[in-house]
């Protein structure tokens, strides 16, 4: 279930991301080679990508301050309940680029692991992009009925229990929508996968930002983080 | 009751529709176990099937989709309890309707929802053994036929019908799910799919759920161009939709009859539906294609291998198959095997693929190994990271088997010959496995010393091939390249018994094309010659060395020359390039040094200058330049990192370019000196972590500053390490791990060598790791990068520099 109207779907990521993920903390102090290096890790990393997604709305319930029943499966969790905190209803989501990308990256780390650290980084920017274009695109129809999507949240976060991982993915049907699997040891395959749920609010200010398309860091505790956007 | 097998092809065979459907429309919700209802609400199951059945079409699937002891014993359930009950409600409605001899019932098994390694963590043999217990209670409780369905992976499809063949008597019926892009989710095409299924000797397959019979239509005709089995054709009544947080599927009865009436016409034996048809669309599909008449299977003859992506098909143009993998004459490639080097023998793969093989030749015999462990695993390891198709090249018949059983596809096998023995050993393999075998031309009397006695011995293996089952599509005759400085006219015999194998017999051809110039100096200039002219007389497959310029001439200007390069489209693409090299305009600033190429992450510059210096007047000492310019500028460049002006990737390439210059100094290393190592390091992902690309790093890196590692990979038991550690007498370890579940692990693994082996030093790293965090689970030290790393090794090795 996806669609992919254009080819060069990925052509629009942002390369300043890439360097970012690929540890370059200042891309003004890199040189062409690394923002070239960033643009071909993107191009090949696209066309590996056969990227995927699913979608499932549910009913939610929070019978306690810190439990969220989501059509029938109950999570405990201080943060994503107060990150769902005014929504009565959840997105369940999931997608993923595709087993082609970890292959792609296996094949460059047996050989030029200064490859595969920049393709790890161009997928890293390409799935966010990807999930960001899927959920900007499913707000709209949403906003038409008078919701509001909060930010991605996603197993792992706070303390959202990655266990909770399995339970998610059986509910969306993920592996015949998406062919997304889960390891024994609750670890998406492939591996540019990603998971979360999206609360639904009509309270405007109910989100962080109130929109999925922005502002992830935002909610996060982790305010060390390099990687934080906000 | 006439087998289902005898049907197929004389009549057209219909399936049932969803049985998930409708179990939604009875209230089943998302994430309930359907399977389950066998149990709970047999009436259920059974009114379903008598549905079906009363349609009027031919086979009822069980509801045993995902009834793997995985899911059920997790819910409490043994396999055999929910199969059983499964099928014995399949079985209440054929007696409900009667007239049960046109009626069958197919032990369904969907996949097991992880892939198989190396994509996921799932270990193959595990995934058979999950398969092989519903196969095997399915048909005890009475099932006709099994159904393997809705796959989206190649290798879980291979270790399912091994399953079900090695134990079942029951016919096997394969179906798999295609997406938009006529590919599976891990990535195999049409032909991959039916080159696979054909090799295993299915009795019929072909393609279910994924997309509506509209949307797949060209997909199951280009499957039926392929295929010279029965075929199957069971899509979704259209494009998931969703409402209400619920999916479903619009595309009326009337509408699928009339797609599927279309797609009946490409010939296909076996129709029904997937998600979201119920009886009314099987109705109306039976009532609409009754009357169409299937084609029985014919032979396409279409000679064909694959990988996991992808076939290869042998026969239309020249193939190139990638010799360097094998240790004859290769001192560093024996080296390699001697030390399980298996990432040497990776990066042979890699490079010859980039240098235009399609397929690689796969041999790794020699004196003091034990050739079946060493194949299964580079096999398996090659697969990892390329998508190649195989040629497994081995007399060791053991080792012939476990690397035909691992492999990801239809591989080419290398060989059989016309010796009896050899043809009773390997045919029953490319049987069993599947698989496109390369026939010596010689037998128990020796290699045939005329064309003609060679065309014979490939009659002889063409004939006992097809006693085994196995066509002619399936043999691909080597007609033997004999050294020409020997026997002068071998040449003009070996050409001769190419052009007559192809005329008269009509099966492709293989060469091992550079025996030709053993013996002779100037080798190259003979091989290209002599590999021109074989190709002229009808080579298919030239096993050669693709990095070898003059033989990549020959093959580029040969497939102009013949018209198999449309307007010379690789051929220009490939030397309108190099006219540009040729003149390489001079750097700025004159020639580069050593260190300065390391440092700017140059690698072939860096190698190049390297021959340059040692092949010059007054070479330097090996040692002389490890120590003066190798060292300094890794040391330059690490520092840099540390200081936050060399990036990640940039330390990299540079470690890359230091790797690419001391390989070439390895060769003139004397003795030992080559290998002067700093210390012994294992490295490990921890258990359940599958994320690896932190602890590649830190391996690239370790290796940089000499210190031998030995990568026990990712998702590794803590046993394991301390097996290692013990076996190897290990001072340092470190390990890894991504995610706040799999730190739990780590701490487990330093638990335990804390306890089995105190004296060794562990050293941690990971996204989620903290200084603190690995202070309290036992680490004795916390490296934040892989410089941290290499100071650590340093230091307790003593060898700061």
């Amino acid at each position: 279930m996806h669609e992919i109207n254009s080819k060069e779907w990925y052509s629009g990521v942002p390369l300043p991301e890439v360097l970012r993920y690929a540890g370059i903390r200042e891309e003004a102090a890199c040189g062409e080679e690394l923002w070239q290096s960033a643009a071909e890790a993107v191009s090949e990393v696209g066309q590996a990508a056969a990227p995927k997604r699913i979608f499932r709305e549910c009913r939610l319930q929070m019978p306690q301050e810190d439990v969220c029943e989501i059509d029938g499966m109950v999570w405990k969790s201080k943060s994503l309940a107060a990150h769902l905190r005014g929504c009565d209803r959840v997105l369940l989501f999931a997608a993923t680029l595709g087993s082609g990308v970890d292959r792609l990256i296996a094949r460059s780390s047996a050989v030029r692991m200064s490859r595969a650290v920049m393709m790890q980084a161009a997928a890293a920017a390409l799935i966010e992009s990807y999930c960001d274009g899927a959920c900007t695109a499913q707000e709209e129809e949403y906003r038409r009925a008078g919701y509001y999507c909060k930010p991605r949240f996603s197993p792992g976060y706070g303390d959202f229990p990655l266990s909770c991982q399995t339970d998610l993915m059986t509910h969306l049907n993920a592996y015949k929508y998406t062919g997304i699997t889960v390891s024994s040891g609750g670890q998406m395959v492939p591996m540019k996968s990603v998971s979360a749920v999206i609360g639904l609010t009509r309270d405007r200010q109910g989100g962080a930002t109130g929109s999925c398309a922005g502002g992830k860091c935002a909610d996060c505790p982790n305010v060390g983080c390099e990687f934080r956007r906000v | 009751m006439e087998k289902i097998t005898d049907k197929l092809g004389k009549q057209l065979l219909f399936f049932d529709g969803g049985m998930g459907t409708m179990l939604q429309n009875a209230g089943l919700r998302a994430g309930e176990l359907p399977e389950l209802l066998n149990l709970t609400h047999p009436d259920l199951i059974t009114s379903i099937h008598k549905s079906y059945y009363e349609t009027g079409c031919h086979i009822a699937t069980t509801n045993t989709f995902g009834a793997n002891a995985d899911k059920m014993n997790a819910a409490g359930h043994s396999v055999e309890e929910v199969v059983t009950a499964a099928v014995n409600c399949a079985k209440a409605a054929r007696e409900q309707c009667g007239d049960p001899s046109d009626r069958y019932i197919a032990m369904d098994m969907g996949p097991i929802g992880r892939l198989i390694e190396p994509m996921g963590d799932l270990s193959f043999d595990e995934a058979y053994a999950l398969f092989r217990e519903m196969a095997v209670c399915g048909e005890k409780a009475g099932a006709d036929l099994i159904l393997i369905e809705t796959m989206g992976a190649v290798y879980e499809v291979k270790a399912a019908v091994l399953a079900a063949k090695e134990n079942t008597s029951l016919p096997v019926f394969v179906t798999c799910a295609f997406d938009e892009r006529g590919k599976l989710f891990t990535g195999a095409d049409v032909a991959a799919v039916v080159a696979l299924l054909e090799g295993l000797r299915v009795d019929a397959f072909g393609m279910n759920c994924g997309l509506g019979p509209d949307e797949l239509y060209p997909v199951i005709r280009e499957m039926s161009e392929l295929s010279s089995l029965p075929l199957i054709f069971n899509p979704n009544a259209g494009l998931p939709k969703q409402k209400d947080g619920e999916t479903y599927y619009d595309v009326s009865p009337t509408d699928y009859a009339k797609s599927m009436r279309k797609a009946a016409n490409l010939g296909l034996c076996v129709m029904g539906g997937c998600c979201g048809t119920t009886p009314g669309h099987i109705r109306e599909m039976i009532a609409l294609c009754r009357d169409v008449v299937p084609v029985t299977p014919h032979n396409k003859g279409i000679p064909m291998i694959s990988s996991y992506t992808h076939a290869v098909r042998i026969g239309s143009e020249p193939l190139i198959v990638g010799e360097r993998i094998n240790p004859t004459g290769k001192k560093r490639f024996k080296e390699a095997l001697k030390n399980d080097d298996i990432s040497y023998i990776l990066g042979e793969g890699i490079a010859q693929e980039d240098a235009g093989a399609q397929i690689l030749d796969v041999n790794v015999g020699m004196p003091g190994i034990d050739e079946p462990a060493m194949l299964e695993k580079t096999v398996k390891k090659l697969q990892s990271v390329l998508d190649l198709p195989l040629q497994i090249d081995t007399s060791n018949v053991e080792a012939m088997e476990r690397a035909m059983r691992c492999y990801n596809g239809k591989p080419l096998i290398n060989s059989v010959s016309g010796k009896e023995e050899s043809m009773r050993a390997v045919f029953p393999l490319v049987r069993k496995y599947g698989g496109t075998v390369v026939g010596l031309a010689l037998d128990e009397t020796g290699i045939p010393s005329t064309a003609e006695g060679r065309v014979e011995v490939a009659k002889k293996i063409i004939a006992v091939a097809a006693e085994y089952g196995i066509d002619k599509k399936d043999i691909i005759i080597d007609g033997l390249t004999l050294t020409v400085s020997a026997e002068p006219d071998s040449a003009n015999v070996t050409l001769e018994t190419l052009r007559r194998v192809k005329r008269e017999l009509g099966v492709c051809t293989t060469l091992g094309v550079s025996n030709i110039s053993f013996g002779l100096p100037k080798r190259e200039v003979i091989n290209a010659v002599f590999y021109t002219a074989a190709m002229t007389a009808g080579l298919d497959c030239a096993i050669i060395n693709p990095k070898s310029e003059a033989m990549m001439n020959a093959y580029f200007s040969y497939r102009a020359l013949c018209g198999c390069d449309p307007s010379c489209g690789a051929y220009i693409e490939r030397y309108s390039a190099m006219t540009d090299e040729a003149a390489p305009a001079a750097k700025p600033g004159g020639a580069m040094s050593l260190k300065s190429a390391i440092i700017a992450g140059m690698g072939e510059e860096a190698s190049k200058i390297v021959r340059e210096l040692l092949g010059g007047a007054n070479p330097p000492e090996p040692m002389e330049l490890i120590k003066g310019e190798l060292i300094p500028a890794l040391n330059e460049v690490g520092d840099g990192f540390e200081k936050g002006t060399v990036f990640l990737p940039q330390l990299l390439m540079s470690a890359e370019a230091a790797k690419a210059s001391f390989e070439v100094l390895k060769d003139v290393l004397s003795g030992g000196a080559s290998e002067e190592k700093m210390g012994r390091v294992i490295l490990a992902t921890v258990k359940d972590d599958i994320h690896d690309i932190g602890k590649n790093i830190v391996k690239v890196l370790l290796e940089n500053y000499r210190f031998d590692v030995l990568d026990l990979g990712r998702d590794v038991p803590a046993e394991t390490v301390l097996e290692n550690v013990r076996k190897y007498h290990i001072k340092a370890v470190g390990l890894s791990a991504l995610m706040t579940t799999t730190v739990v692990r780590m701490a487990e693994t330093i638990a335990l060598l804390r306890k089995e082996a105190p004296e060794v030093k562990i050293f941690v790293g990971g996204a989620v790791l903290t200084e603190d965090y690995a202070m309290q689970i036992g680490a004795d030290a916390y490296c934040r990068d892989a410089m941290a790393s290499v100071r650590y090794c340093q230091k307790i090795f003593g060898n700061v520099e």
